[in-house]
């Protein structure tokens, strides 16, 4: 059960923010764009902060999930640079399939669309409604 | 197998007062340990560091593991020529820090809960990266433990509360020569408290855990 998806750009900016359940608090817009912002830096952060790294061998790739009591969050980052978060219940425990399909359905209604501006929020009915099928089959 | 790779205290006031780590390839503590080895001194304080010249440093087989900060270190004693480790140690630990204050912060928003409270309204437990797993526990004091391990370990949680309840409340807390001022933290410098802990993480480390 996805309680909730956001889309974060290459610089921090938050490009798409929405819930489907009850669980987590409804975040204004404001607190959803700090939401965002924090979550780039500390993905950021935590590679750097690594006790395994074995010289140049193997490369830390940041967060990909965060455990809470109440919910788990994944965290998927494409190769070039957008990450797609969901907070999820505690059962599902590897969610990279479900993003990449939202990855793949953030390339078919968005990057496609001649008007869609890079970087910027996504505004398309249909990624929204695709988005919806997707949430309530996983 | 639990492979555990360092421990992180932070008291109320967000200073680091200790640390230590058993398995760590890249420890910015080892790293000057092993340039000055040879010629200098290497008991600083209640630091004793080992003969081990591998790079990467295991110190489950009864060598003692790294700690810092000690006395010479800590902020109440500033010595003007700080070694290099130490700086380096002490940002590390502030960016540890502040990932873990950030998160703590960003999950206790999504739970609608007050951050100023103590003992994690949230309930952020652990995040993982491809690398490491980083384990938090908080008190309801504010005492903060973090614990790295590798990732295939899924819940800290009870070792962490073992930790605290039973090493940190009994061998720091009810010793009454540890005195906790308002203003300034201190470091444990606690040899009970080391050795107990270090006994407890060897345990941890070999027994076989069942994935959760």
């Amino acid at each position: 059960m996805i309680h909730a998806v956001f889309i974060i750009n290459r610089s921090g900016g938050l490009i798409f923010n929405k819930n489907y359940s009850n669980q987590l608090a409804q975040l204004s817009s404001n607190e959803a764009l700090i939401f965002a912002g924090t979550f780039h830096g500390i993905h950021a952060l935590a590679s750097r902060i690594s006790p395994a790294l074995k010289g140049n061998a193997t490369r830390d790739l940041g967060i990909q999930t965060i455990d809470t009591k109440n919910f788990r969050m994944h965290c998927f980052q494409t190769p070039t640079g957008i990450k797609f978060i969901a907070a999820t219940d505690l059962l599902l425990t590897d969610l990279t399939d479900a993003l990449k399909s939202v990855y793949r359905l953030y390339c078919d209604y968005a990057l496609k669309n001649p008007f869609y501006n890079l970087e910027m929020p996504i505004r398309s009915d249909m990624f929204d409604a695709m988005l919806l099928k997707l949430v309530q089959t996983s | 197998m639990v492979v555990v790779n360092n421990l992180y205290i932070f008291d109320r006031h967000c200073e680091c007062i200790f640390y230590t780590e058993w398995n760590r390839t890249n420890s910015p503590l080892a790293a000057e340990a092993e340039a000055g080895r040879g010629s200098k001194d290497l008991v600083r304080g209640n630091q004793v560091l080992t003969g081990d010249t591998s790079s990467s440093r295991s110190s489950l087989d009864g060598q003692r593991p790294l700690v810092w900060p000690t006395t010479s270190t800590s902020t109440t004693h500033r010595v003007s020529a700080e070694s290099l480790r130490n700086v380096v140690m002490e940002e590390e630990a502030k960016l540890v820090y502040g990932v873990v204050y950030s998160t703590r912060n960003i999950i206790n928003k999504l739970n609608s809960k007050d951050s100023s409270q103590g003992g994690n309204p949230g309930g952020f437990t652990s995040f993982a990266t491809n690398t490491y797993r980083l384990h938090y526990y908080e008190a309801p004091t504010g005492v903060k433990f973090i614990l790295n391990t590798d990732v295939g370990t899924t819940s800290m949680q009870p070792v962490l509360e073992m930790i605290y309840r039973n090493i940190y409340v009994e061998y720091v807390m009810k010793n009454p020569l540890f005195r906790i001022d308002p203003k300034v933290s201190t470091p444990i410098e606690n040899d009970y408290f080391r050795a107990v802990l270090n006994n407890y993480i060897r345990e941890i480390s070999s027994a076989a855990m069942p994935a959760s």
